[in-house]
């Protein structure tokens, strides 16, 4: 089935649950179950919300959520045009974060519940994290 | 994210309903910061039996009211904990670091039995 779903806002908190619940939405129409719409709605939650925080310091700045049908699954992908991150092993490194009450786990959570995940980024271009979830 | 809550002299009851994610969190942490400081009471059972989603910004949000609670002293207790957010707290390494119990009673019983304990180990003292 080729169909595909993309999304664009600017970096307010309040389109996180947006995102997610769209991307979930779509989701709902494959072979999964709920227990995995939950798992892809928290890897969205995680890559939008890192977005929002970290990709435009004090400004604003777009964020595209895309979401396509695979043979095998879903893929979603979130882009921004923002800072970018220095060094993405060490991002990745679970309980690593540069804000207070925060965990410092979105990137362990989106590579727990999700079946692949690749994370692109330039600094000063911005970031891409693409994950797949296998239905 | 909506909260209800319930104040008696010894603890506040918070039930949380909806999300707790990015768009919520600073919410939430308003909400609970500002309740206790106008009741004073030094112990929280937050109830989540109704809470349909956590992310890690919201697991950081209950971590940050736990410390804040155990800075004065007081305990704070996470009740009806649905299985999907259980799991969550399981991943985030939490359920060993935050405590929990199976109900709102069996917290309250809890808050009770530590505030008999401290007065058996004052009088102990004196």
């Amino acid at each position: 089935m080729n169909n595909h779903m993309l999304i664009r806002f600017p970096n307010v908190s309040s389109n996180v649950s947006v995102a997610r619940i769209a991307a979930a939405t779509f989701a709902s129409f494959r072979e999964f179950s709920l227990s995995d719409i939950e798992e892809i709605k928290v890897a969205v939650s995680e890559a939008v919300s890192n977005a929002v925080l970290h990709a435009y310091p004090g400004s604003s700045g777009l964020i595209e959520v895309i979401v396509e049908n695979r043979d095998d699954g879903i893929q979603v992908t979130v882009k921004d045009y923002g800072k970018g991150i220095e060094d993405i092993d060490e991002a990745k490194q679970p309980g690593f974060t540069t804000m207070p009450e925060h965990m410092g786990l979105g990137f362990t959570f989106m590579e727990s519940f999700m079946d692949e995940l690749h994370v692109e980024s330039q600094p000063g271009s911005g970031t891409t994290v693409r994950m797949v979830k296998k239905a | 994210m909506e909260i209800e809550f319930h104040v008696t002299p010894l603890f506040a009851i918070a039930r949380v309903s909806g999300e707790l994610d990015l768009s919520s969190a600073a919410k939430f942490r308003g909400l609970i910061d500002q309740e206790l400081r106008k009741s004073g009471v030094p112990n929280v059972v937050v109830n989540l039996k109704n809470l349909s989603f956590i992310d890690s910004t919201g697991l950081g949000v209950l971590l940050g009211r736990h410390k804040a609670v155990k800075s004065w002293g007081g305990k704070f207790i996470l009740s009806d904990v649905p299985p999907k957010i259980a799991s969550m707290l399981e991943m985030a390494g939490l359920m060993r670091v935050l405590e929990t119990a199976r109900t709102e009673q069996d917290a309250i019983k809890l808050i009770e039995s530590c505030r008999y304990a401290n007065q058996g180990e004052a009088s102990t003292n004196e």
